[in-house]
């Protein structure tokens, strides 16, 4: 946190020219360990253009990214009284996790209209399905994007991006429980009436540490080996309690 | 406080884990049942994915076993040869089981599969337990005691293949302990249970064993059929989540000790009727979550969802 106050100070100290677009986060990599219940990030910088002097619509969007994964949509149906899934959708390419935030002059807009408008991250609002062909495609792909906002993993609408003066920016993402492990992209966009006028992107990783790592590892990497530590583990610690259990 | 389950990979409350080990193994201790059918159904309840639960569950299994045979078997209650013959059965049925699960999963139907044979099988337990234990209240209520004949013969004894069991004072045929055993077997793989709520009355009524041996008989079985389920989960499906059986080990080793010094000093028929209603209420709130529309038809499948 010192290390971020810091930075900020140090861009603040120096004003940016009119040609200058700085964008940094606060962490280049999120451990998941034992303890992780999520985590947040600030993703800070300064814009080029004075907010809101020349065009109505000036401000900045930031889309956070995660890693492609292939995934399967199923609907249910009812058989016999039972509700089962019954067809799906293959896509081998969507973005595990997507965010985005915008500044004031966007949020109040529907988050697709703004995207849409600027080509900004629209695929993952369309993802590219196995097949073409695959019926009633679109009730799919709008499957997949609720599904995922129902889960926190899509953005359902703007963040704020704030302003902190004419040129500094910065806004807080919170990365849920349940967040991907994978390489994410930052990718911010500074906009003017109906042009994109700068961007950058740079990369995030989001990865197990620590006992949690090495036991997710084991597990994939050694899985037979792990079915026998798993049953010899029970069987001690099971003996172990049996044996406590007799002295009292 | 909060612990992120590496396989799983999802974050869940510690206390509520150990809790759920302690509340089931209360009734472990109460009734002698080892738990895992309404363990995976609770698991399951918290959003553990169904495969997760099923496979690490058996892993649990492993360790409320061990300690149960060990018990039994320093009193010589053990039919070892019964035991192997059911455990042949037994090993075949959840590799079987296995397999059929990581045929399930790939179609997408193992969710379905696993409730499904949840709401058949703690249907029937239940409701022959509840009509079982409501019999031996008025029995008891009228102090009127039945005995049934020491040896019925049946088309069981017809069966080819008998062998002797000294230990259980049985000469029948190996056919029907290697299906009994194959049957709870495949549940185990399915299920994540031991099996015990089949094999017990199983033994009992199809085979006539002594009751004596059938506890630490069925524990054997369940002990290794459990270890077989986690050795092959962990290598075909990856879904033993070893901090997850731990956890609700810790807790059930609380509640095994509650239960099983509880259960001398409270009146075992009336909480025979609480058991076979939990079981009942277990089976009719999984039935209900198949048959009424889901709020969302639609559902995604990475890795273990």
């Amino acid at each position: 946190m010192r290390a971020l106050a810091a930075a900020l100070l140090l861009i603040a100290a120096a004003p940016a020219s009119a040609d200058q677009f700085v964008v940094d986060v606060s962490e280049r990599t999120v451990a998941i360990t034992a303890g992780f219940t999520g985590a947040e990030l600030v993703v800070f910088g300064t814009a080029a253009e004075e907010q809101g002097s020349t065009a109505e619509e000036h401000g900045v969007i930031v889309v956070i990214r995660g890693p492609e994964q292939p995934t399967m949509v199923r609907r249910k149906e009812r058989n016999f009284g039972v509700w089962a899934n019954h067809g799906g959708v293959a896509f081998p390419e969507v973005p595990a996790f997507v965010w985005v935030a915008a500044s004031e002059a966007f949020v109040e807009k529907p988050l697709m209209e703004v995207l849409d408008r600027y080509r900004i991250g629209q695929d993952f609002l369309a993802p590219v399905p196995a097949d073409a062909e695959a019926e009633a495609l679109d009730t799919f792909q709008a499957a997949l994007v609720r599904r995922k906002q129902a889960n926190g993993l899509y953005s359902a609408a703007f963040g704020h991006v704030e302003f902190l003066g004419e040129h500094l920016f910065r806004t807080r993402v919170a990365f849920p429980a349940n967040v991907p492990v994978g390489s994410y992209r930052i990718e911010v966009f500074e906009v003017r009436g109906a042009n994109v006028v700068n961007a950058t992107a740079s990369a995030l990783h989001i990865r197990k540490a620590g006992l949690e790592a090495a036991v997710f590892r084991f597990a994939h990497d050694f899985p037979i080996l792990h079915g026998l530590v798993a049953i010899l583990v029970a069987l001690m610690a099971g003996w172990l309690a049996g044996a406590v259990a007799r002295r009292t | 406080m909060q612990i992120y389950l590496p396989v799983a990979e999802l974050s869940v409350d510690v206390f509520l884990l150990l809790g759920m080990g302690a509340g089931v193994g209360v009734l472990s201790g109460l009734f002698g049942v080892g738990g895992g059918f309404l363990m995976t159904p609770l698991l399951i309840f918290i959003g553990i994915p169904p495969p997760v639960a099923v496979a690490s569950e058996a892993n649990q299994l492993v360790a409320t076993s061990v300690s149960g045979v060990l018990a039994h078997w320093r009193r010589g209650a053990v039919d070892f040869k019964m035991g192997l013959v059911l455990l042949s059965g037994g090993v075949l049925g959840s590799a079987l089981g296995v397999w059929q699960f990581k045929l399930l999963r790939g179609i997408g139907q193992i969710d379905l599969a696993i409730s499904l044979c949840y709401v058949v099988f703690l249907g029937i337990v239940g409701a022959l337990m509840m009509a079982e234990s409501l019999r031996a209240l008025l029995r008891k209520q009228r102090g009127v005691a039945r005995r049934g004949k020491l040896h019925r013969h049946t088309w069981i004894h017809g069966l080819p293949l008998k062998m002797r069991f000294q230990k259980s004072r049985l000469y029948i045929s190996a056919v029907m302990p290697f299906l009994i055993g194959l049957l709870v077997g495949l549940l185990a793989a399915i299920m994540g249970v031991g099996g015990g709520f089949i094999m017990v009355p199983a033994m009992i009524y199809l085979l006539g064993m002594p009751t004596a041996m059938v506890a630490g008989t069925s524990l054997f079985q369940i002990l290794f059929v459990v270890s077989t389920v986690t050795l092959l989960q962990s290598a075909a499906n990856q879904t033993v989540d070893v901090i997850l059986a731990l956890l609700l080990l810790a807790g059930s080793v609380v509640g095994v000790q509650v239960g099983s010094r509880l259960g001398a000093r409270l009146p075992s028929e009336q909480f025979r009727v609480l058991l076979a209603g939990l079981v009942l209420a277990v089976c009719l709130k999984l039935l209900f979550d198949l048959v009424t529309r889901p709020d969302d038809l639609f559902s995604l499948h990475t890795g273990l969802l």
